[in-house]
């Protein structure tokens, strides 16, 4: 086995100021296999990846590729030893074609000096079809789906003769059918001879594509297996270190009367383009409806409507009879409807801002937190604490900056700020994105436990799983409208993968 | 006079004249932002270019001697740009003013203590740049369109057609771009992005340079407190109406030209304010700012809904 070992980090440690990211970390990778590199959020996966890629230096430990020692201090060693990375964000320049973008800093010269553009096409079109794939040369990648965008991204490694390529979180922008075609696109590769490092924590994906599987959690390697001798579950445990639920524990809806009616919604995006067109759609209270479909088939420019962020440009919002489209956010959320918005970082939070201060965000105007404009630092520093014990942030005090936190924490200060103000209706947008397991759940059953006071729930999500979970009803977006409803406990994963696709029926 | 009489071959030279150091150092801005750099303080470049050129032309009673001091100020002031913004992180806007301010000030504060001249310096010792005849167009009707220009007008030419050409046909020309819309791709493909801003930047200085030589030694062979007069702003406003590129910043810096031109035409026939004439160019830079607003909107065309 070890002759074959295309690579090996031996006895990792990376150590961040007050953190440590990987600790004594042995990770091998056999030659023309695809090795699964599995672990919760934070356990420690990317940061391997980024050692390996030379974009960070270890503290300790050694790497070896092929059998060799090597020292990657640059990312451009790394290229220079094989090794090919598609980050999880798309690294494209979006006004240059796929082949400027897979060319870019190694164009070929013509005799001039110049770049020699159609042989930089040729060559990107005949290494798209010696791997199987199809490539548009003319086409900007700001017009170009998710999918291709993907696979311009691999051209980019295989045009720099990686034999190695690490995929970070591959199919998390993917439908279940592009899934597909990306697991066959890693399979021509491993025939072609490419070994492939496939980053996720999607453990049924691990046990349909991967030859062999690591899973890391907390910095640390927990077991290597062989894919016909795991299991999922066994996976599971020991990514978590305890067994999991995927299941949300929820009596039966008991819905009331209406809260929202959505009806005929159009909304155009900010290039102008129609993101919404046409939904209808209505939640009541005591009832959560999921929103599941691809990201970037108009759930961001639904709820920004719905939640005063984006203006709409026909139908109705009708919020307990009273329409609502187009008001202003804060008019909104006067009537007690929170938002708990899909990016944390830039909407959700000021990360530069201490924890009570973001924990106020939406009441700090009101009596006794403030009084005539002036805030009441006592009974502030009570709310605040008292939403830090309710909501179980993990910090040690409410004055840190909320940067400082992990991303679990962070975001358990927009549910907590959110649900604090009693809402009616509650905007859930990917709430769990980024989020451990444990937070998970905790963030699930508020939002449930919102339902069973009462409330109403909108949870719009990416991941399938959340949305078949937490959900009683739940609506497939597709290209900006509805097209299925569905009882998530009367349908499975394959035909929500083709509702995902558009494909109805 | 009729209109149509303003409108005759000394306008042409006269709108070249006008346009070239507000295209050449606009081109250096569009360079920079091009790379995702904006660089607010060519206005300083220019005017320690055009002072440090007639010093040394002063002093050296040598046009060349005038020329290598303005190209070095204007690098020099290029690389006091980077070092604030590339090595130190300050914030490029509050370099690129501090450079501006700092720029004025120093250039007043030198004039006064070298030559003891408040306001403006000339002297019959400064050696400015001579037109260049060009011997085999004498005589042909192509003459007083391409002959007899200063150097800048030439090389403002130059200047585009070669920028063009990197941009388009050149590893370092995508790699600018790629650095400018995103940085990140860039250093994945190996591109330092550090190593390509400080490139323009200092390339920068080398135009801004040129640009700031052209205002005090060619048509004039003076120096006057704060000569610049916001040609620099201008080139950053031209180079963002023309896309960033080079092509598009030359054009934008004529209809600038042709409006100073225009301007000084009209002084001469109608007895305008020369105060009034003073100000067009300012005036259109915020006629151009309205110009890329609205085009900004025009390109969000929202979908009529009946399409779909």
């Amino acid at each position: 086995m070890s002759k074959d070992s295309i690579i090996h980090l031996k006895n990792i440690t990376k150590e961040y100021p007050g953190v440590v990211a990987n600790k004594n970390v042995d990770f091998q990778v056999n030659k023309g296999e695809i090795h699964a590199l599995v672990g919760e959020n934070g356990a420690g996966k990317s940061t391997l990846m980024k050692i390996l890629y030379g974009i960070e230096q270890p503290t300790q430990g050694e790497i070896f590729i092929n059998g060799e020692k090597q020292i990657i201090s640059k990312v451009e060693s790394a290229i220079n030893l094989g090794i090919g990375m598609v980050h999880q964000e798309f690294t494209l320049v979006p006004s240059f074609t796929a082949p400027e973008n897979i060319g870019l800093g190694q164009e070929p010269k013509n005799n001039q000096g110049l770049i020699d553009w159609k042989g930089l096409n040729k060559l990107v079109v005949d290494i798209a079809e010696k791997y199987g794939f199809k490539v548009d040369p003319g086409l900007k990648m700001i017009d170009a789906s998710v999918g291709v965008q993907q696979r311009t991204e691999i051209l980019k490694t295989l045009y720099r003769n990686a034999n190695i390529l690490i995929l970070d979180e591959p199919t998390a922008v993917l439908t279940p059918q592009e899934t597909d075609e990306l697991f066959t696109v890693i399979r021509t590769l491993v025939d072609e001879g490419k070994t492939v490092i496939f980053i996720t924590h999607k453990l049924r994906e691990v046990m349909e594509i991967a030859d062999r599987v690591t899973v890391m959690r907390a910095g640390e390697v927990q077991g290597v297996s062989e894919i016909k001798n795991t299991s999922i579950s066994e996976l599971a445990s020991q990514m978590v270190g305890r067994e999991v639920f995927l299941q949300v524990k929820k009596d039966e809806a008991k819905p009331g009367e209406e809260i929202l009616n959505v009806e005929d919604l159009w909304v155009h995006d900010a290039r102008g383009l129609l993101a919404v067109k046409g939904i209808n759609l209505s939640i009541n209270k005591g009832e959560i409806v999921g929103v599941a479909g691809v990201e970037g088939n108009g759930q961001s420019e639904f709820v920004e409507a719905l939640t005063g962020l984006r203006k709409t440009s026909q139908g109705s919002i009708k919020y307990l009879g009273e329409d609502i489209a187009s008001s202003s956010p804060k008019n909104i959320r006067r009537k007690k409807i929170a938002h708990i918005p899909e990016d944390r970082t830039n909407t959700g939070l000021n990360t530069q801002l201490s924890i009570w201060e973001n924990l106020i965000g939406n009441s700090y105007f009101r009596r006794p937190l403030s009084t005539r404009g002036i805030f009441n630092l006592k009974k502030i520093a009570e709310h605040s604490n008292k939403l830090k014990e309710d909501f179980d942030i993990r910090a040690p005090n409410i004055s840190l900056k909320v940067k400082s936190l992990s991303g679990g924490n962070q975001q358990k200060v927009v549910v907590a700020r959110e649900l604090s103000e009693d809402p009616v209706l509650t905007i859930a947008s990917q709430p769990t994105r980024g989020v451990d397991i444990g937070n998970i759940e905790a963030i699930h059953e508020q939002l449930v436990q919102m339902r069973d006071e009462g409330g109403a729930v909108l949870l719009v999500s990416a991941e399938l799983d959340e949305v078949m979970a937490v959900a009683d009803r739940v609506a497939v977006m597709y290209e900006g409208q509805i097209v299925k409803w569905v009882n998530p406990k009367e349908v499975d994963q394959a035909q929500m993968g083709l509702y995902m696709a558009g494909i109805k029926e | 006079m009729e209109w149509i009489e303003i409108f005759d071959i000394s306008i042409f030279r006269s709108l070249l004249r006008s346009t070239a150091p507000i295209a050449i150092v606009g081109m250096a801005a569009a360079l920079c932002s091009a790379a995702g750099v904006l660089n607010i303080g060519l206005e300083g470049k220019m005017l320690n270019a055009a002072f440090a050129g007639v010093y040394a032309s002063y002093t050296f009673e040598s046009v060349w001697a005038g020329f290598t001091a303005g190209i070095i100020a204007g690098l020099l002031t290029a690389a006091l740009f980077g070092l604030l913004s590339f090595t130190l992180g300050a914030d490029e806007v509050l370099a690129g003013l501090a450079i501006n301010i700092f720029s004025l000030a120093g250039t007043t504060y030198l004039m006064r203590t070298i030559f003891g001249q408040a306001g403006f310096f000339s002297d019959p010792r400064i050696v400015g740049f001579e037109p260049i005849s060009i011997s085999f167009l004498e005589g042909t009707f192509l003459q007083p369109f391409l002959s007899d220009f200063t150097y800048s007008i030439y090389l403002m030419f130059f200047i585009a057609i070669s920028l063009h050409i990197m941009y388009y046909r050149t590893r370092l020309g995508t790699a600018i771009r790629a650095t400018g819309e995103n940085p990140e791709a860039a250093e994945d493909a190996g591109i330092n992005t550090v190593r390509i801003k400080w490139l323009v930047t200092v390339f920068s200085g080398f135009l801004a340079g040129i640009s700031g030589l052209f205002l005090s030694l060619e048509n004039l062979t003076m120096f006057t407190e704060g000569m610049s007069a916001g040609k620099g702003y201008i080139g950053l406003v031209a180079s963002s109406f023309g896309n960033n590129t080079p092509f598009g910043t030359f054009g934008a810096s004529l209809f600038f030209g042709l409006g100073d031109a225009i301007g000084i035409r009209l002084q001469g026939v109608y007895e305008l304010d020369s105060r009034l004439i003073l100000m067009i160019p300012y005036a259109l830079t915020v006629v151009v700012l309205i110009l890329i607003g609205i085009r900004q909107r025009l390109r969000i065309r929202p979908v009529p809904i009946s399409e779909s």
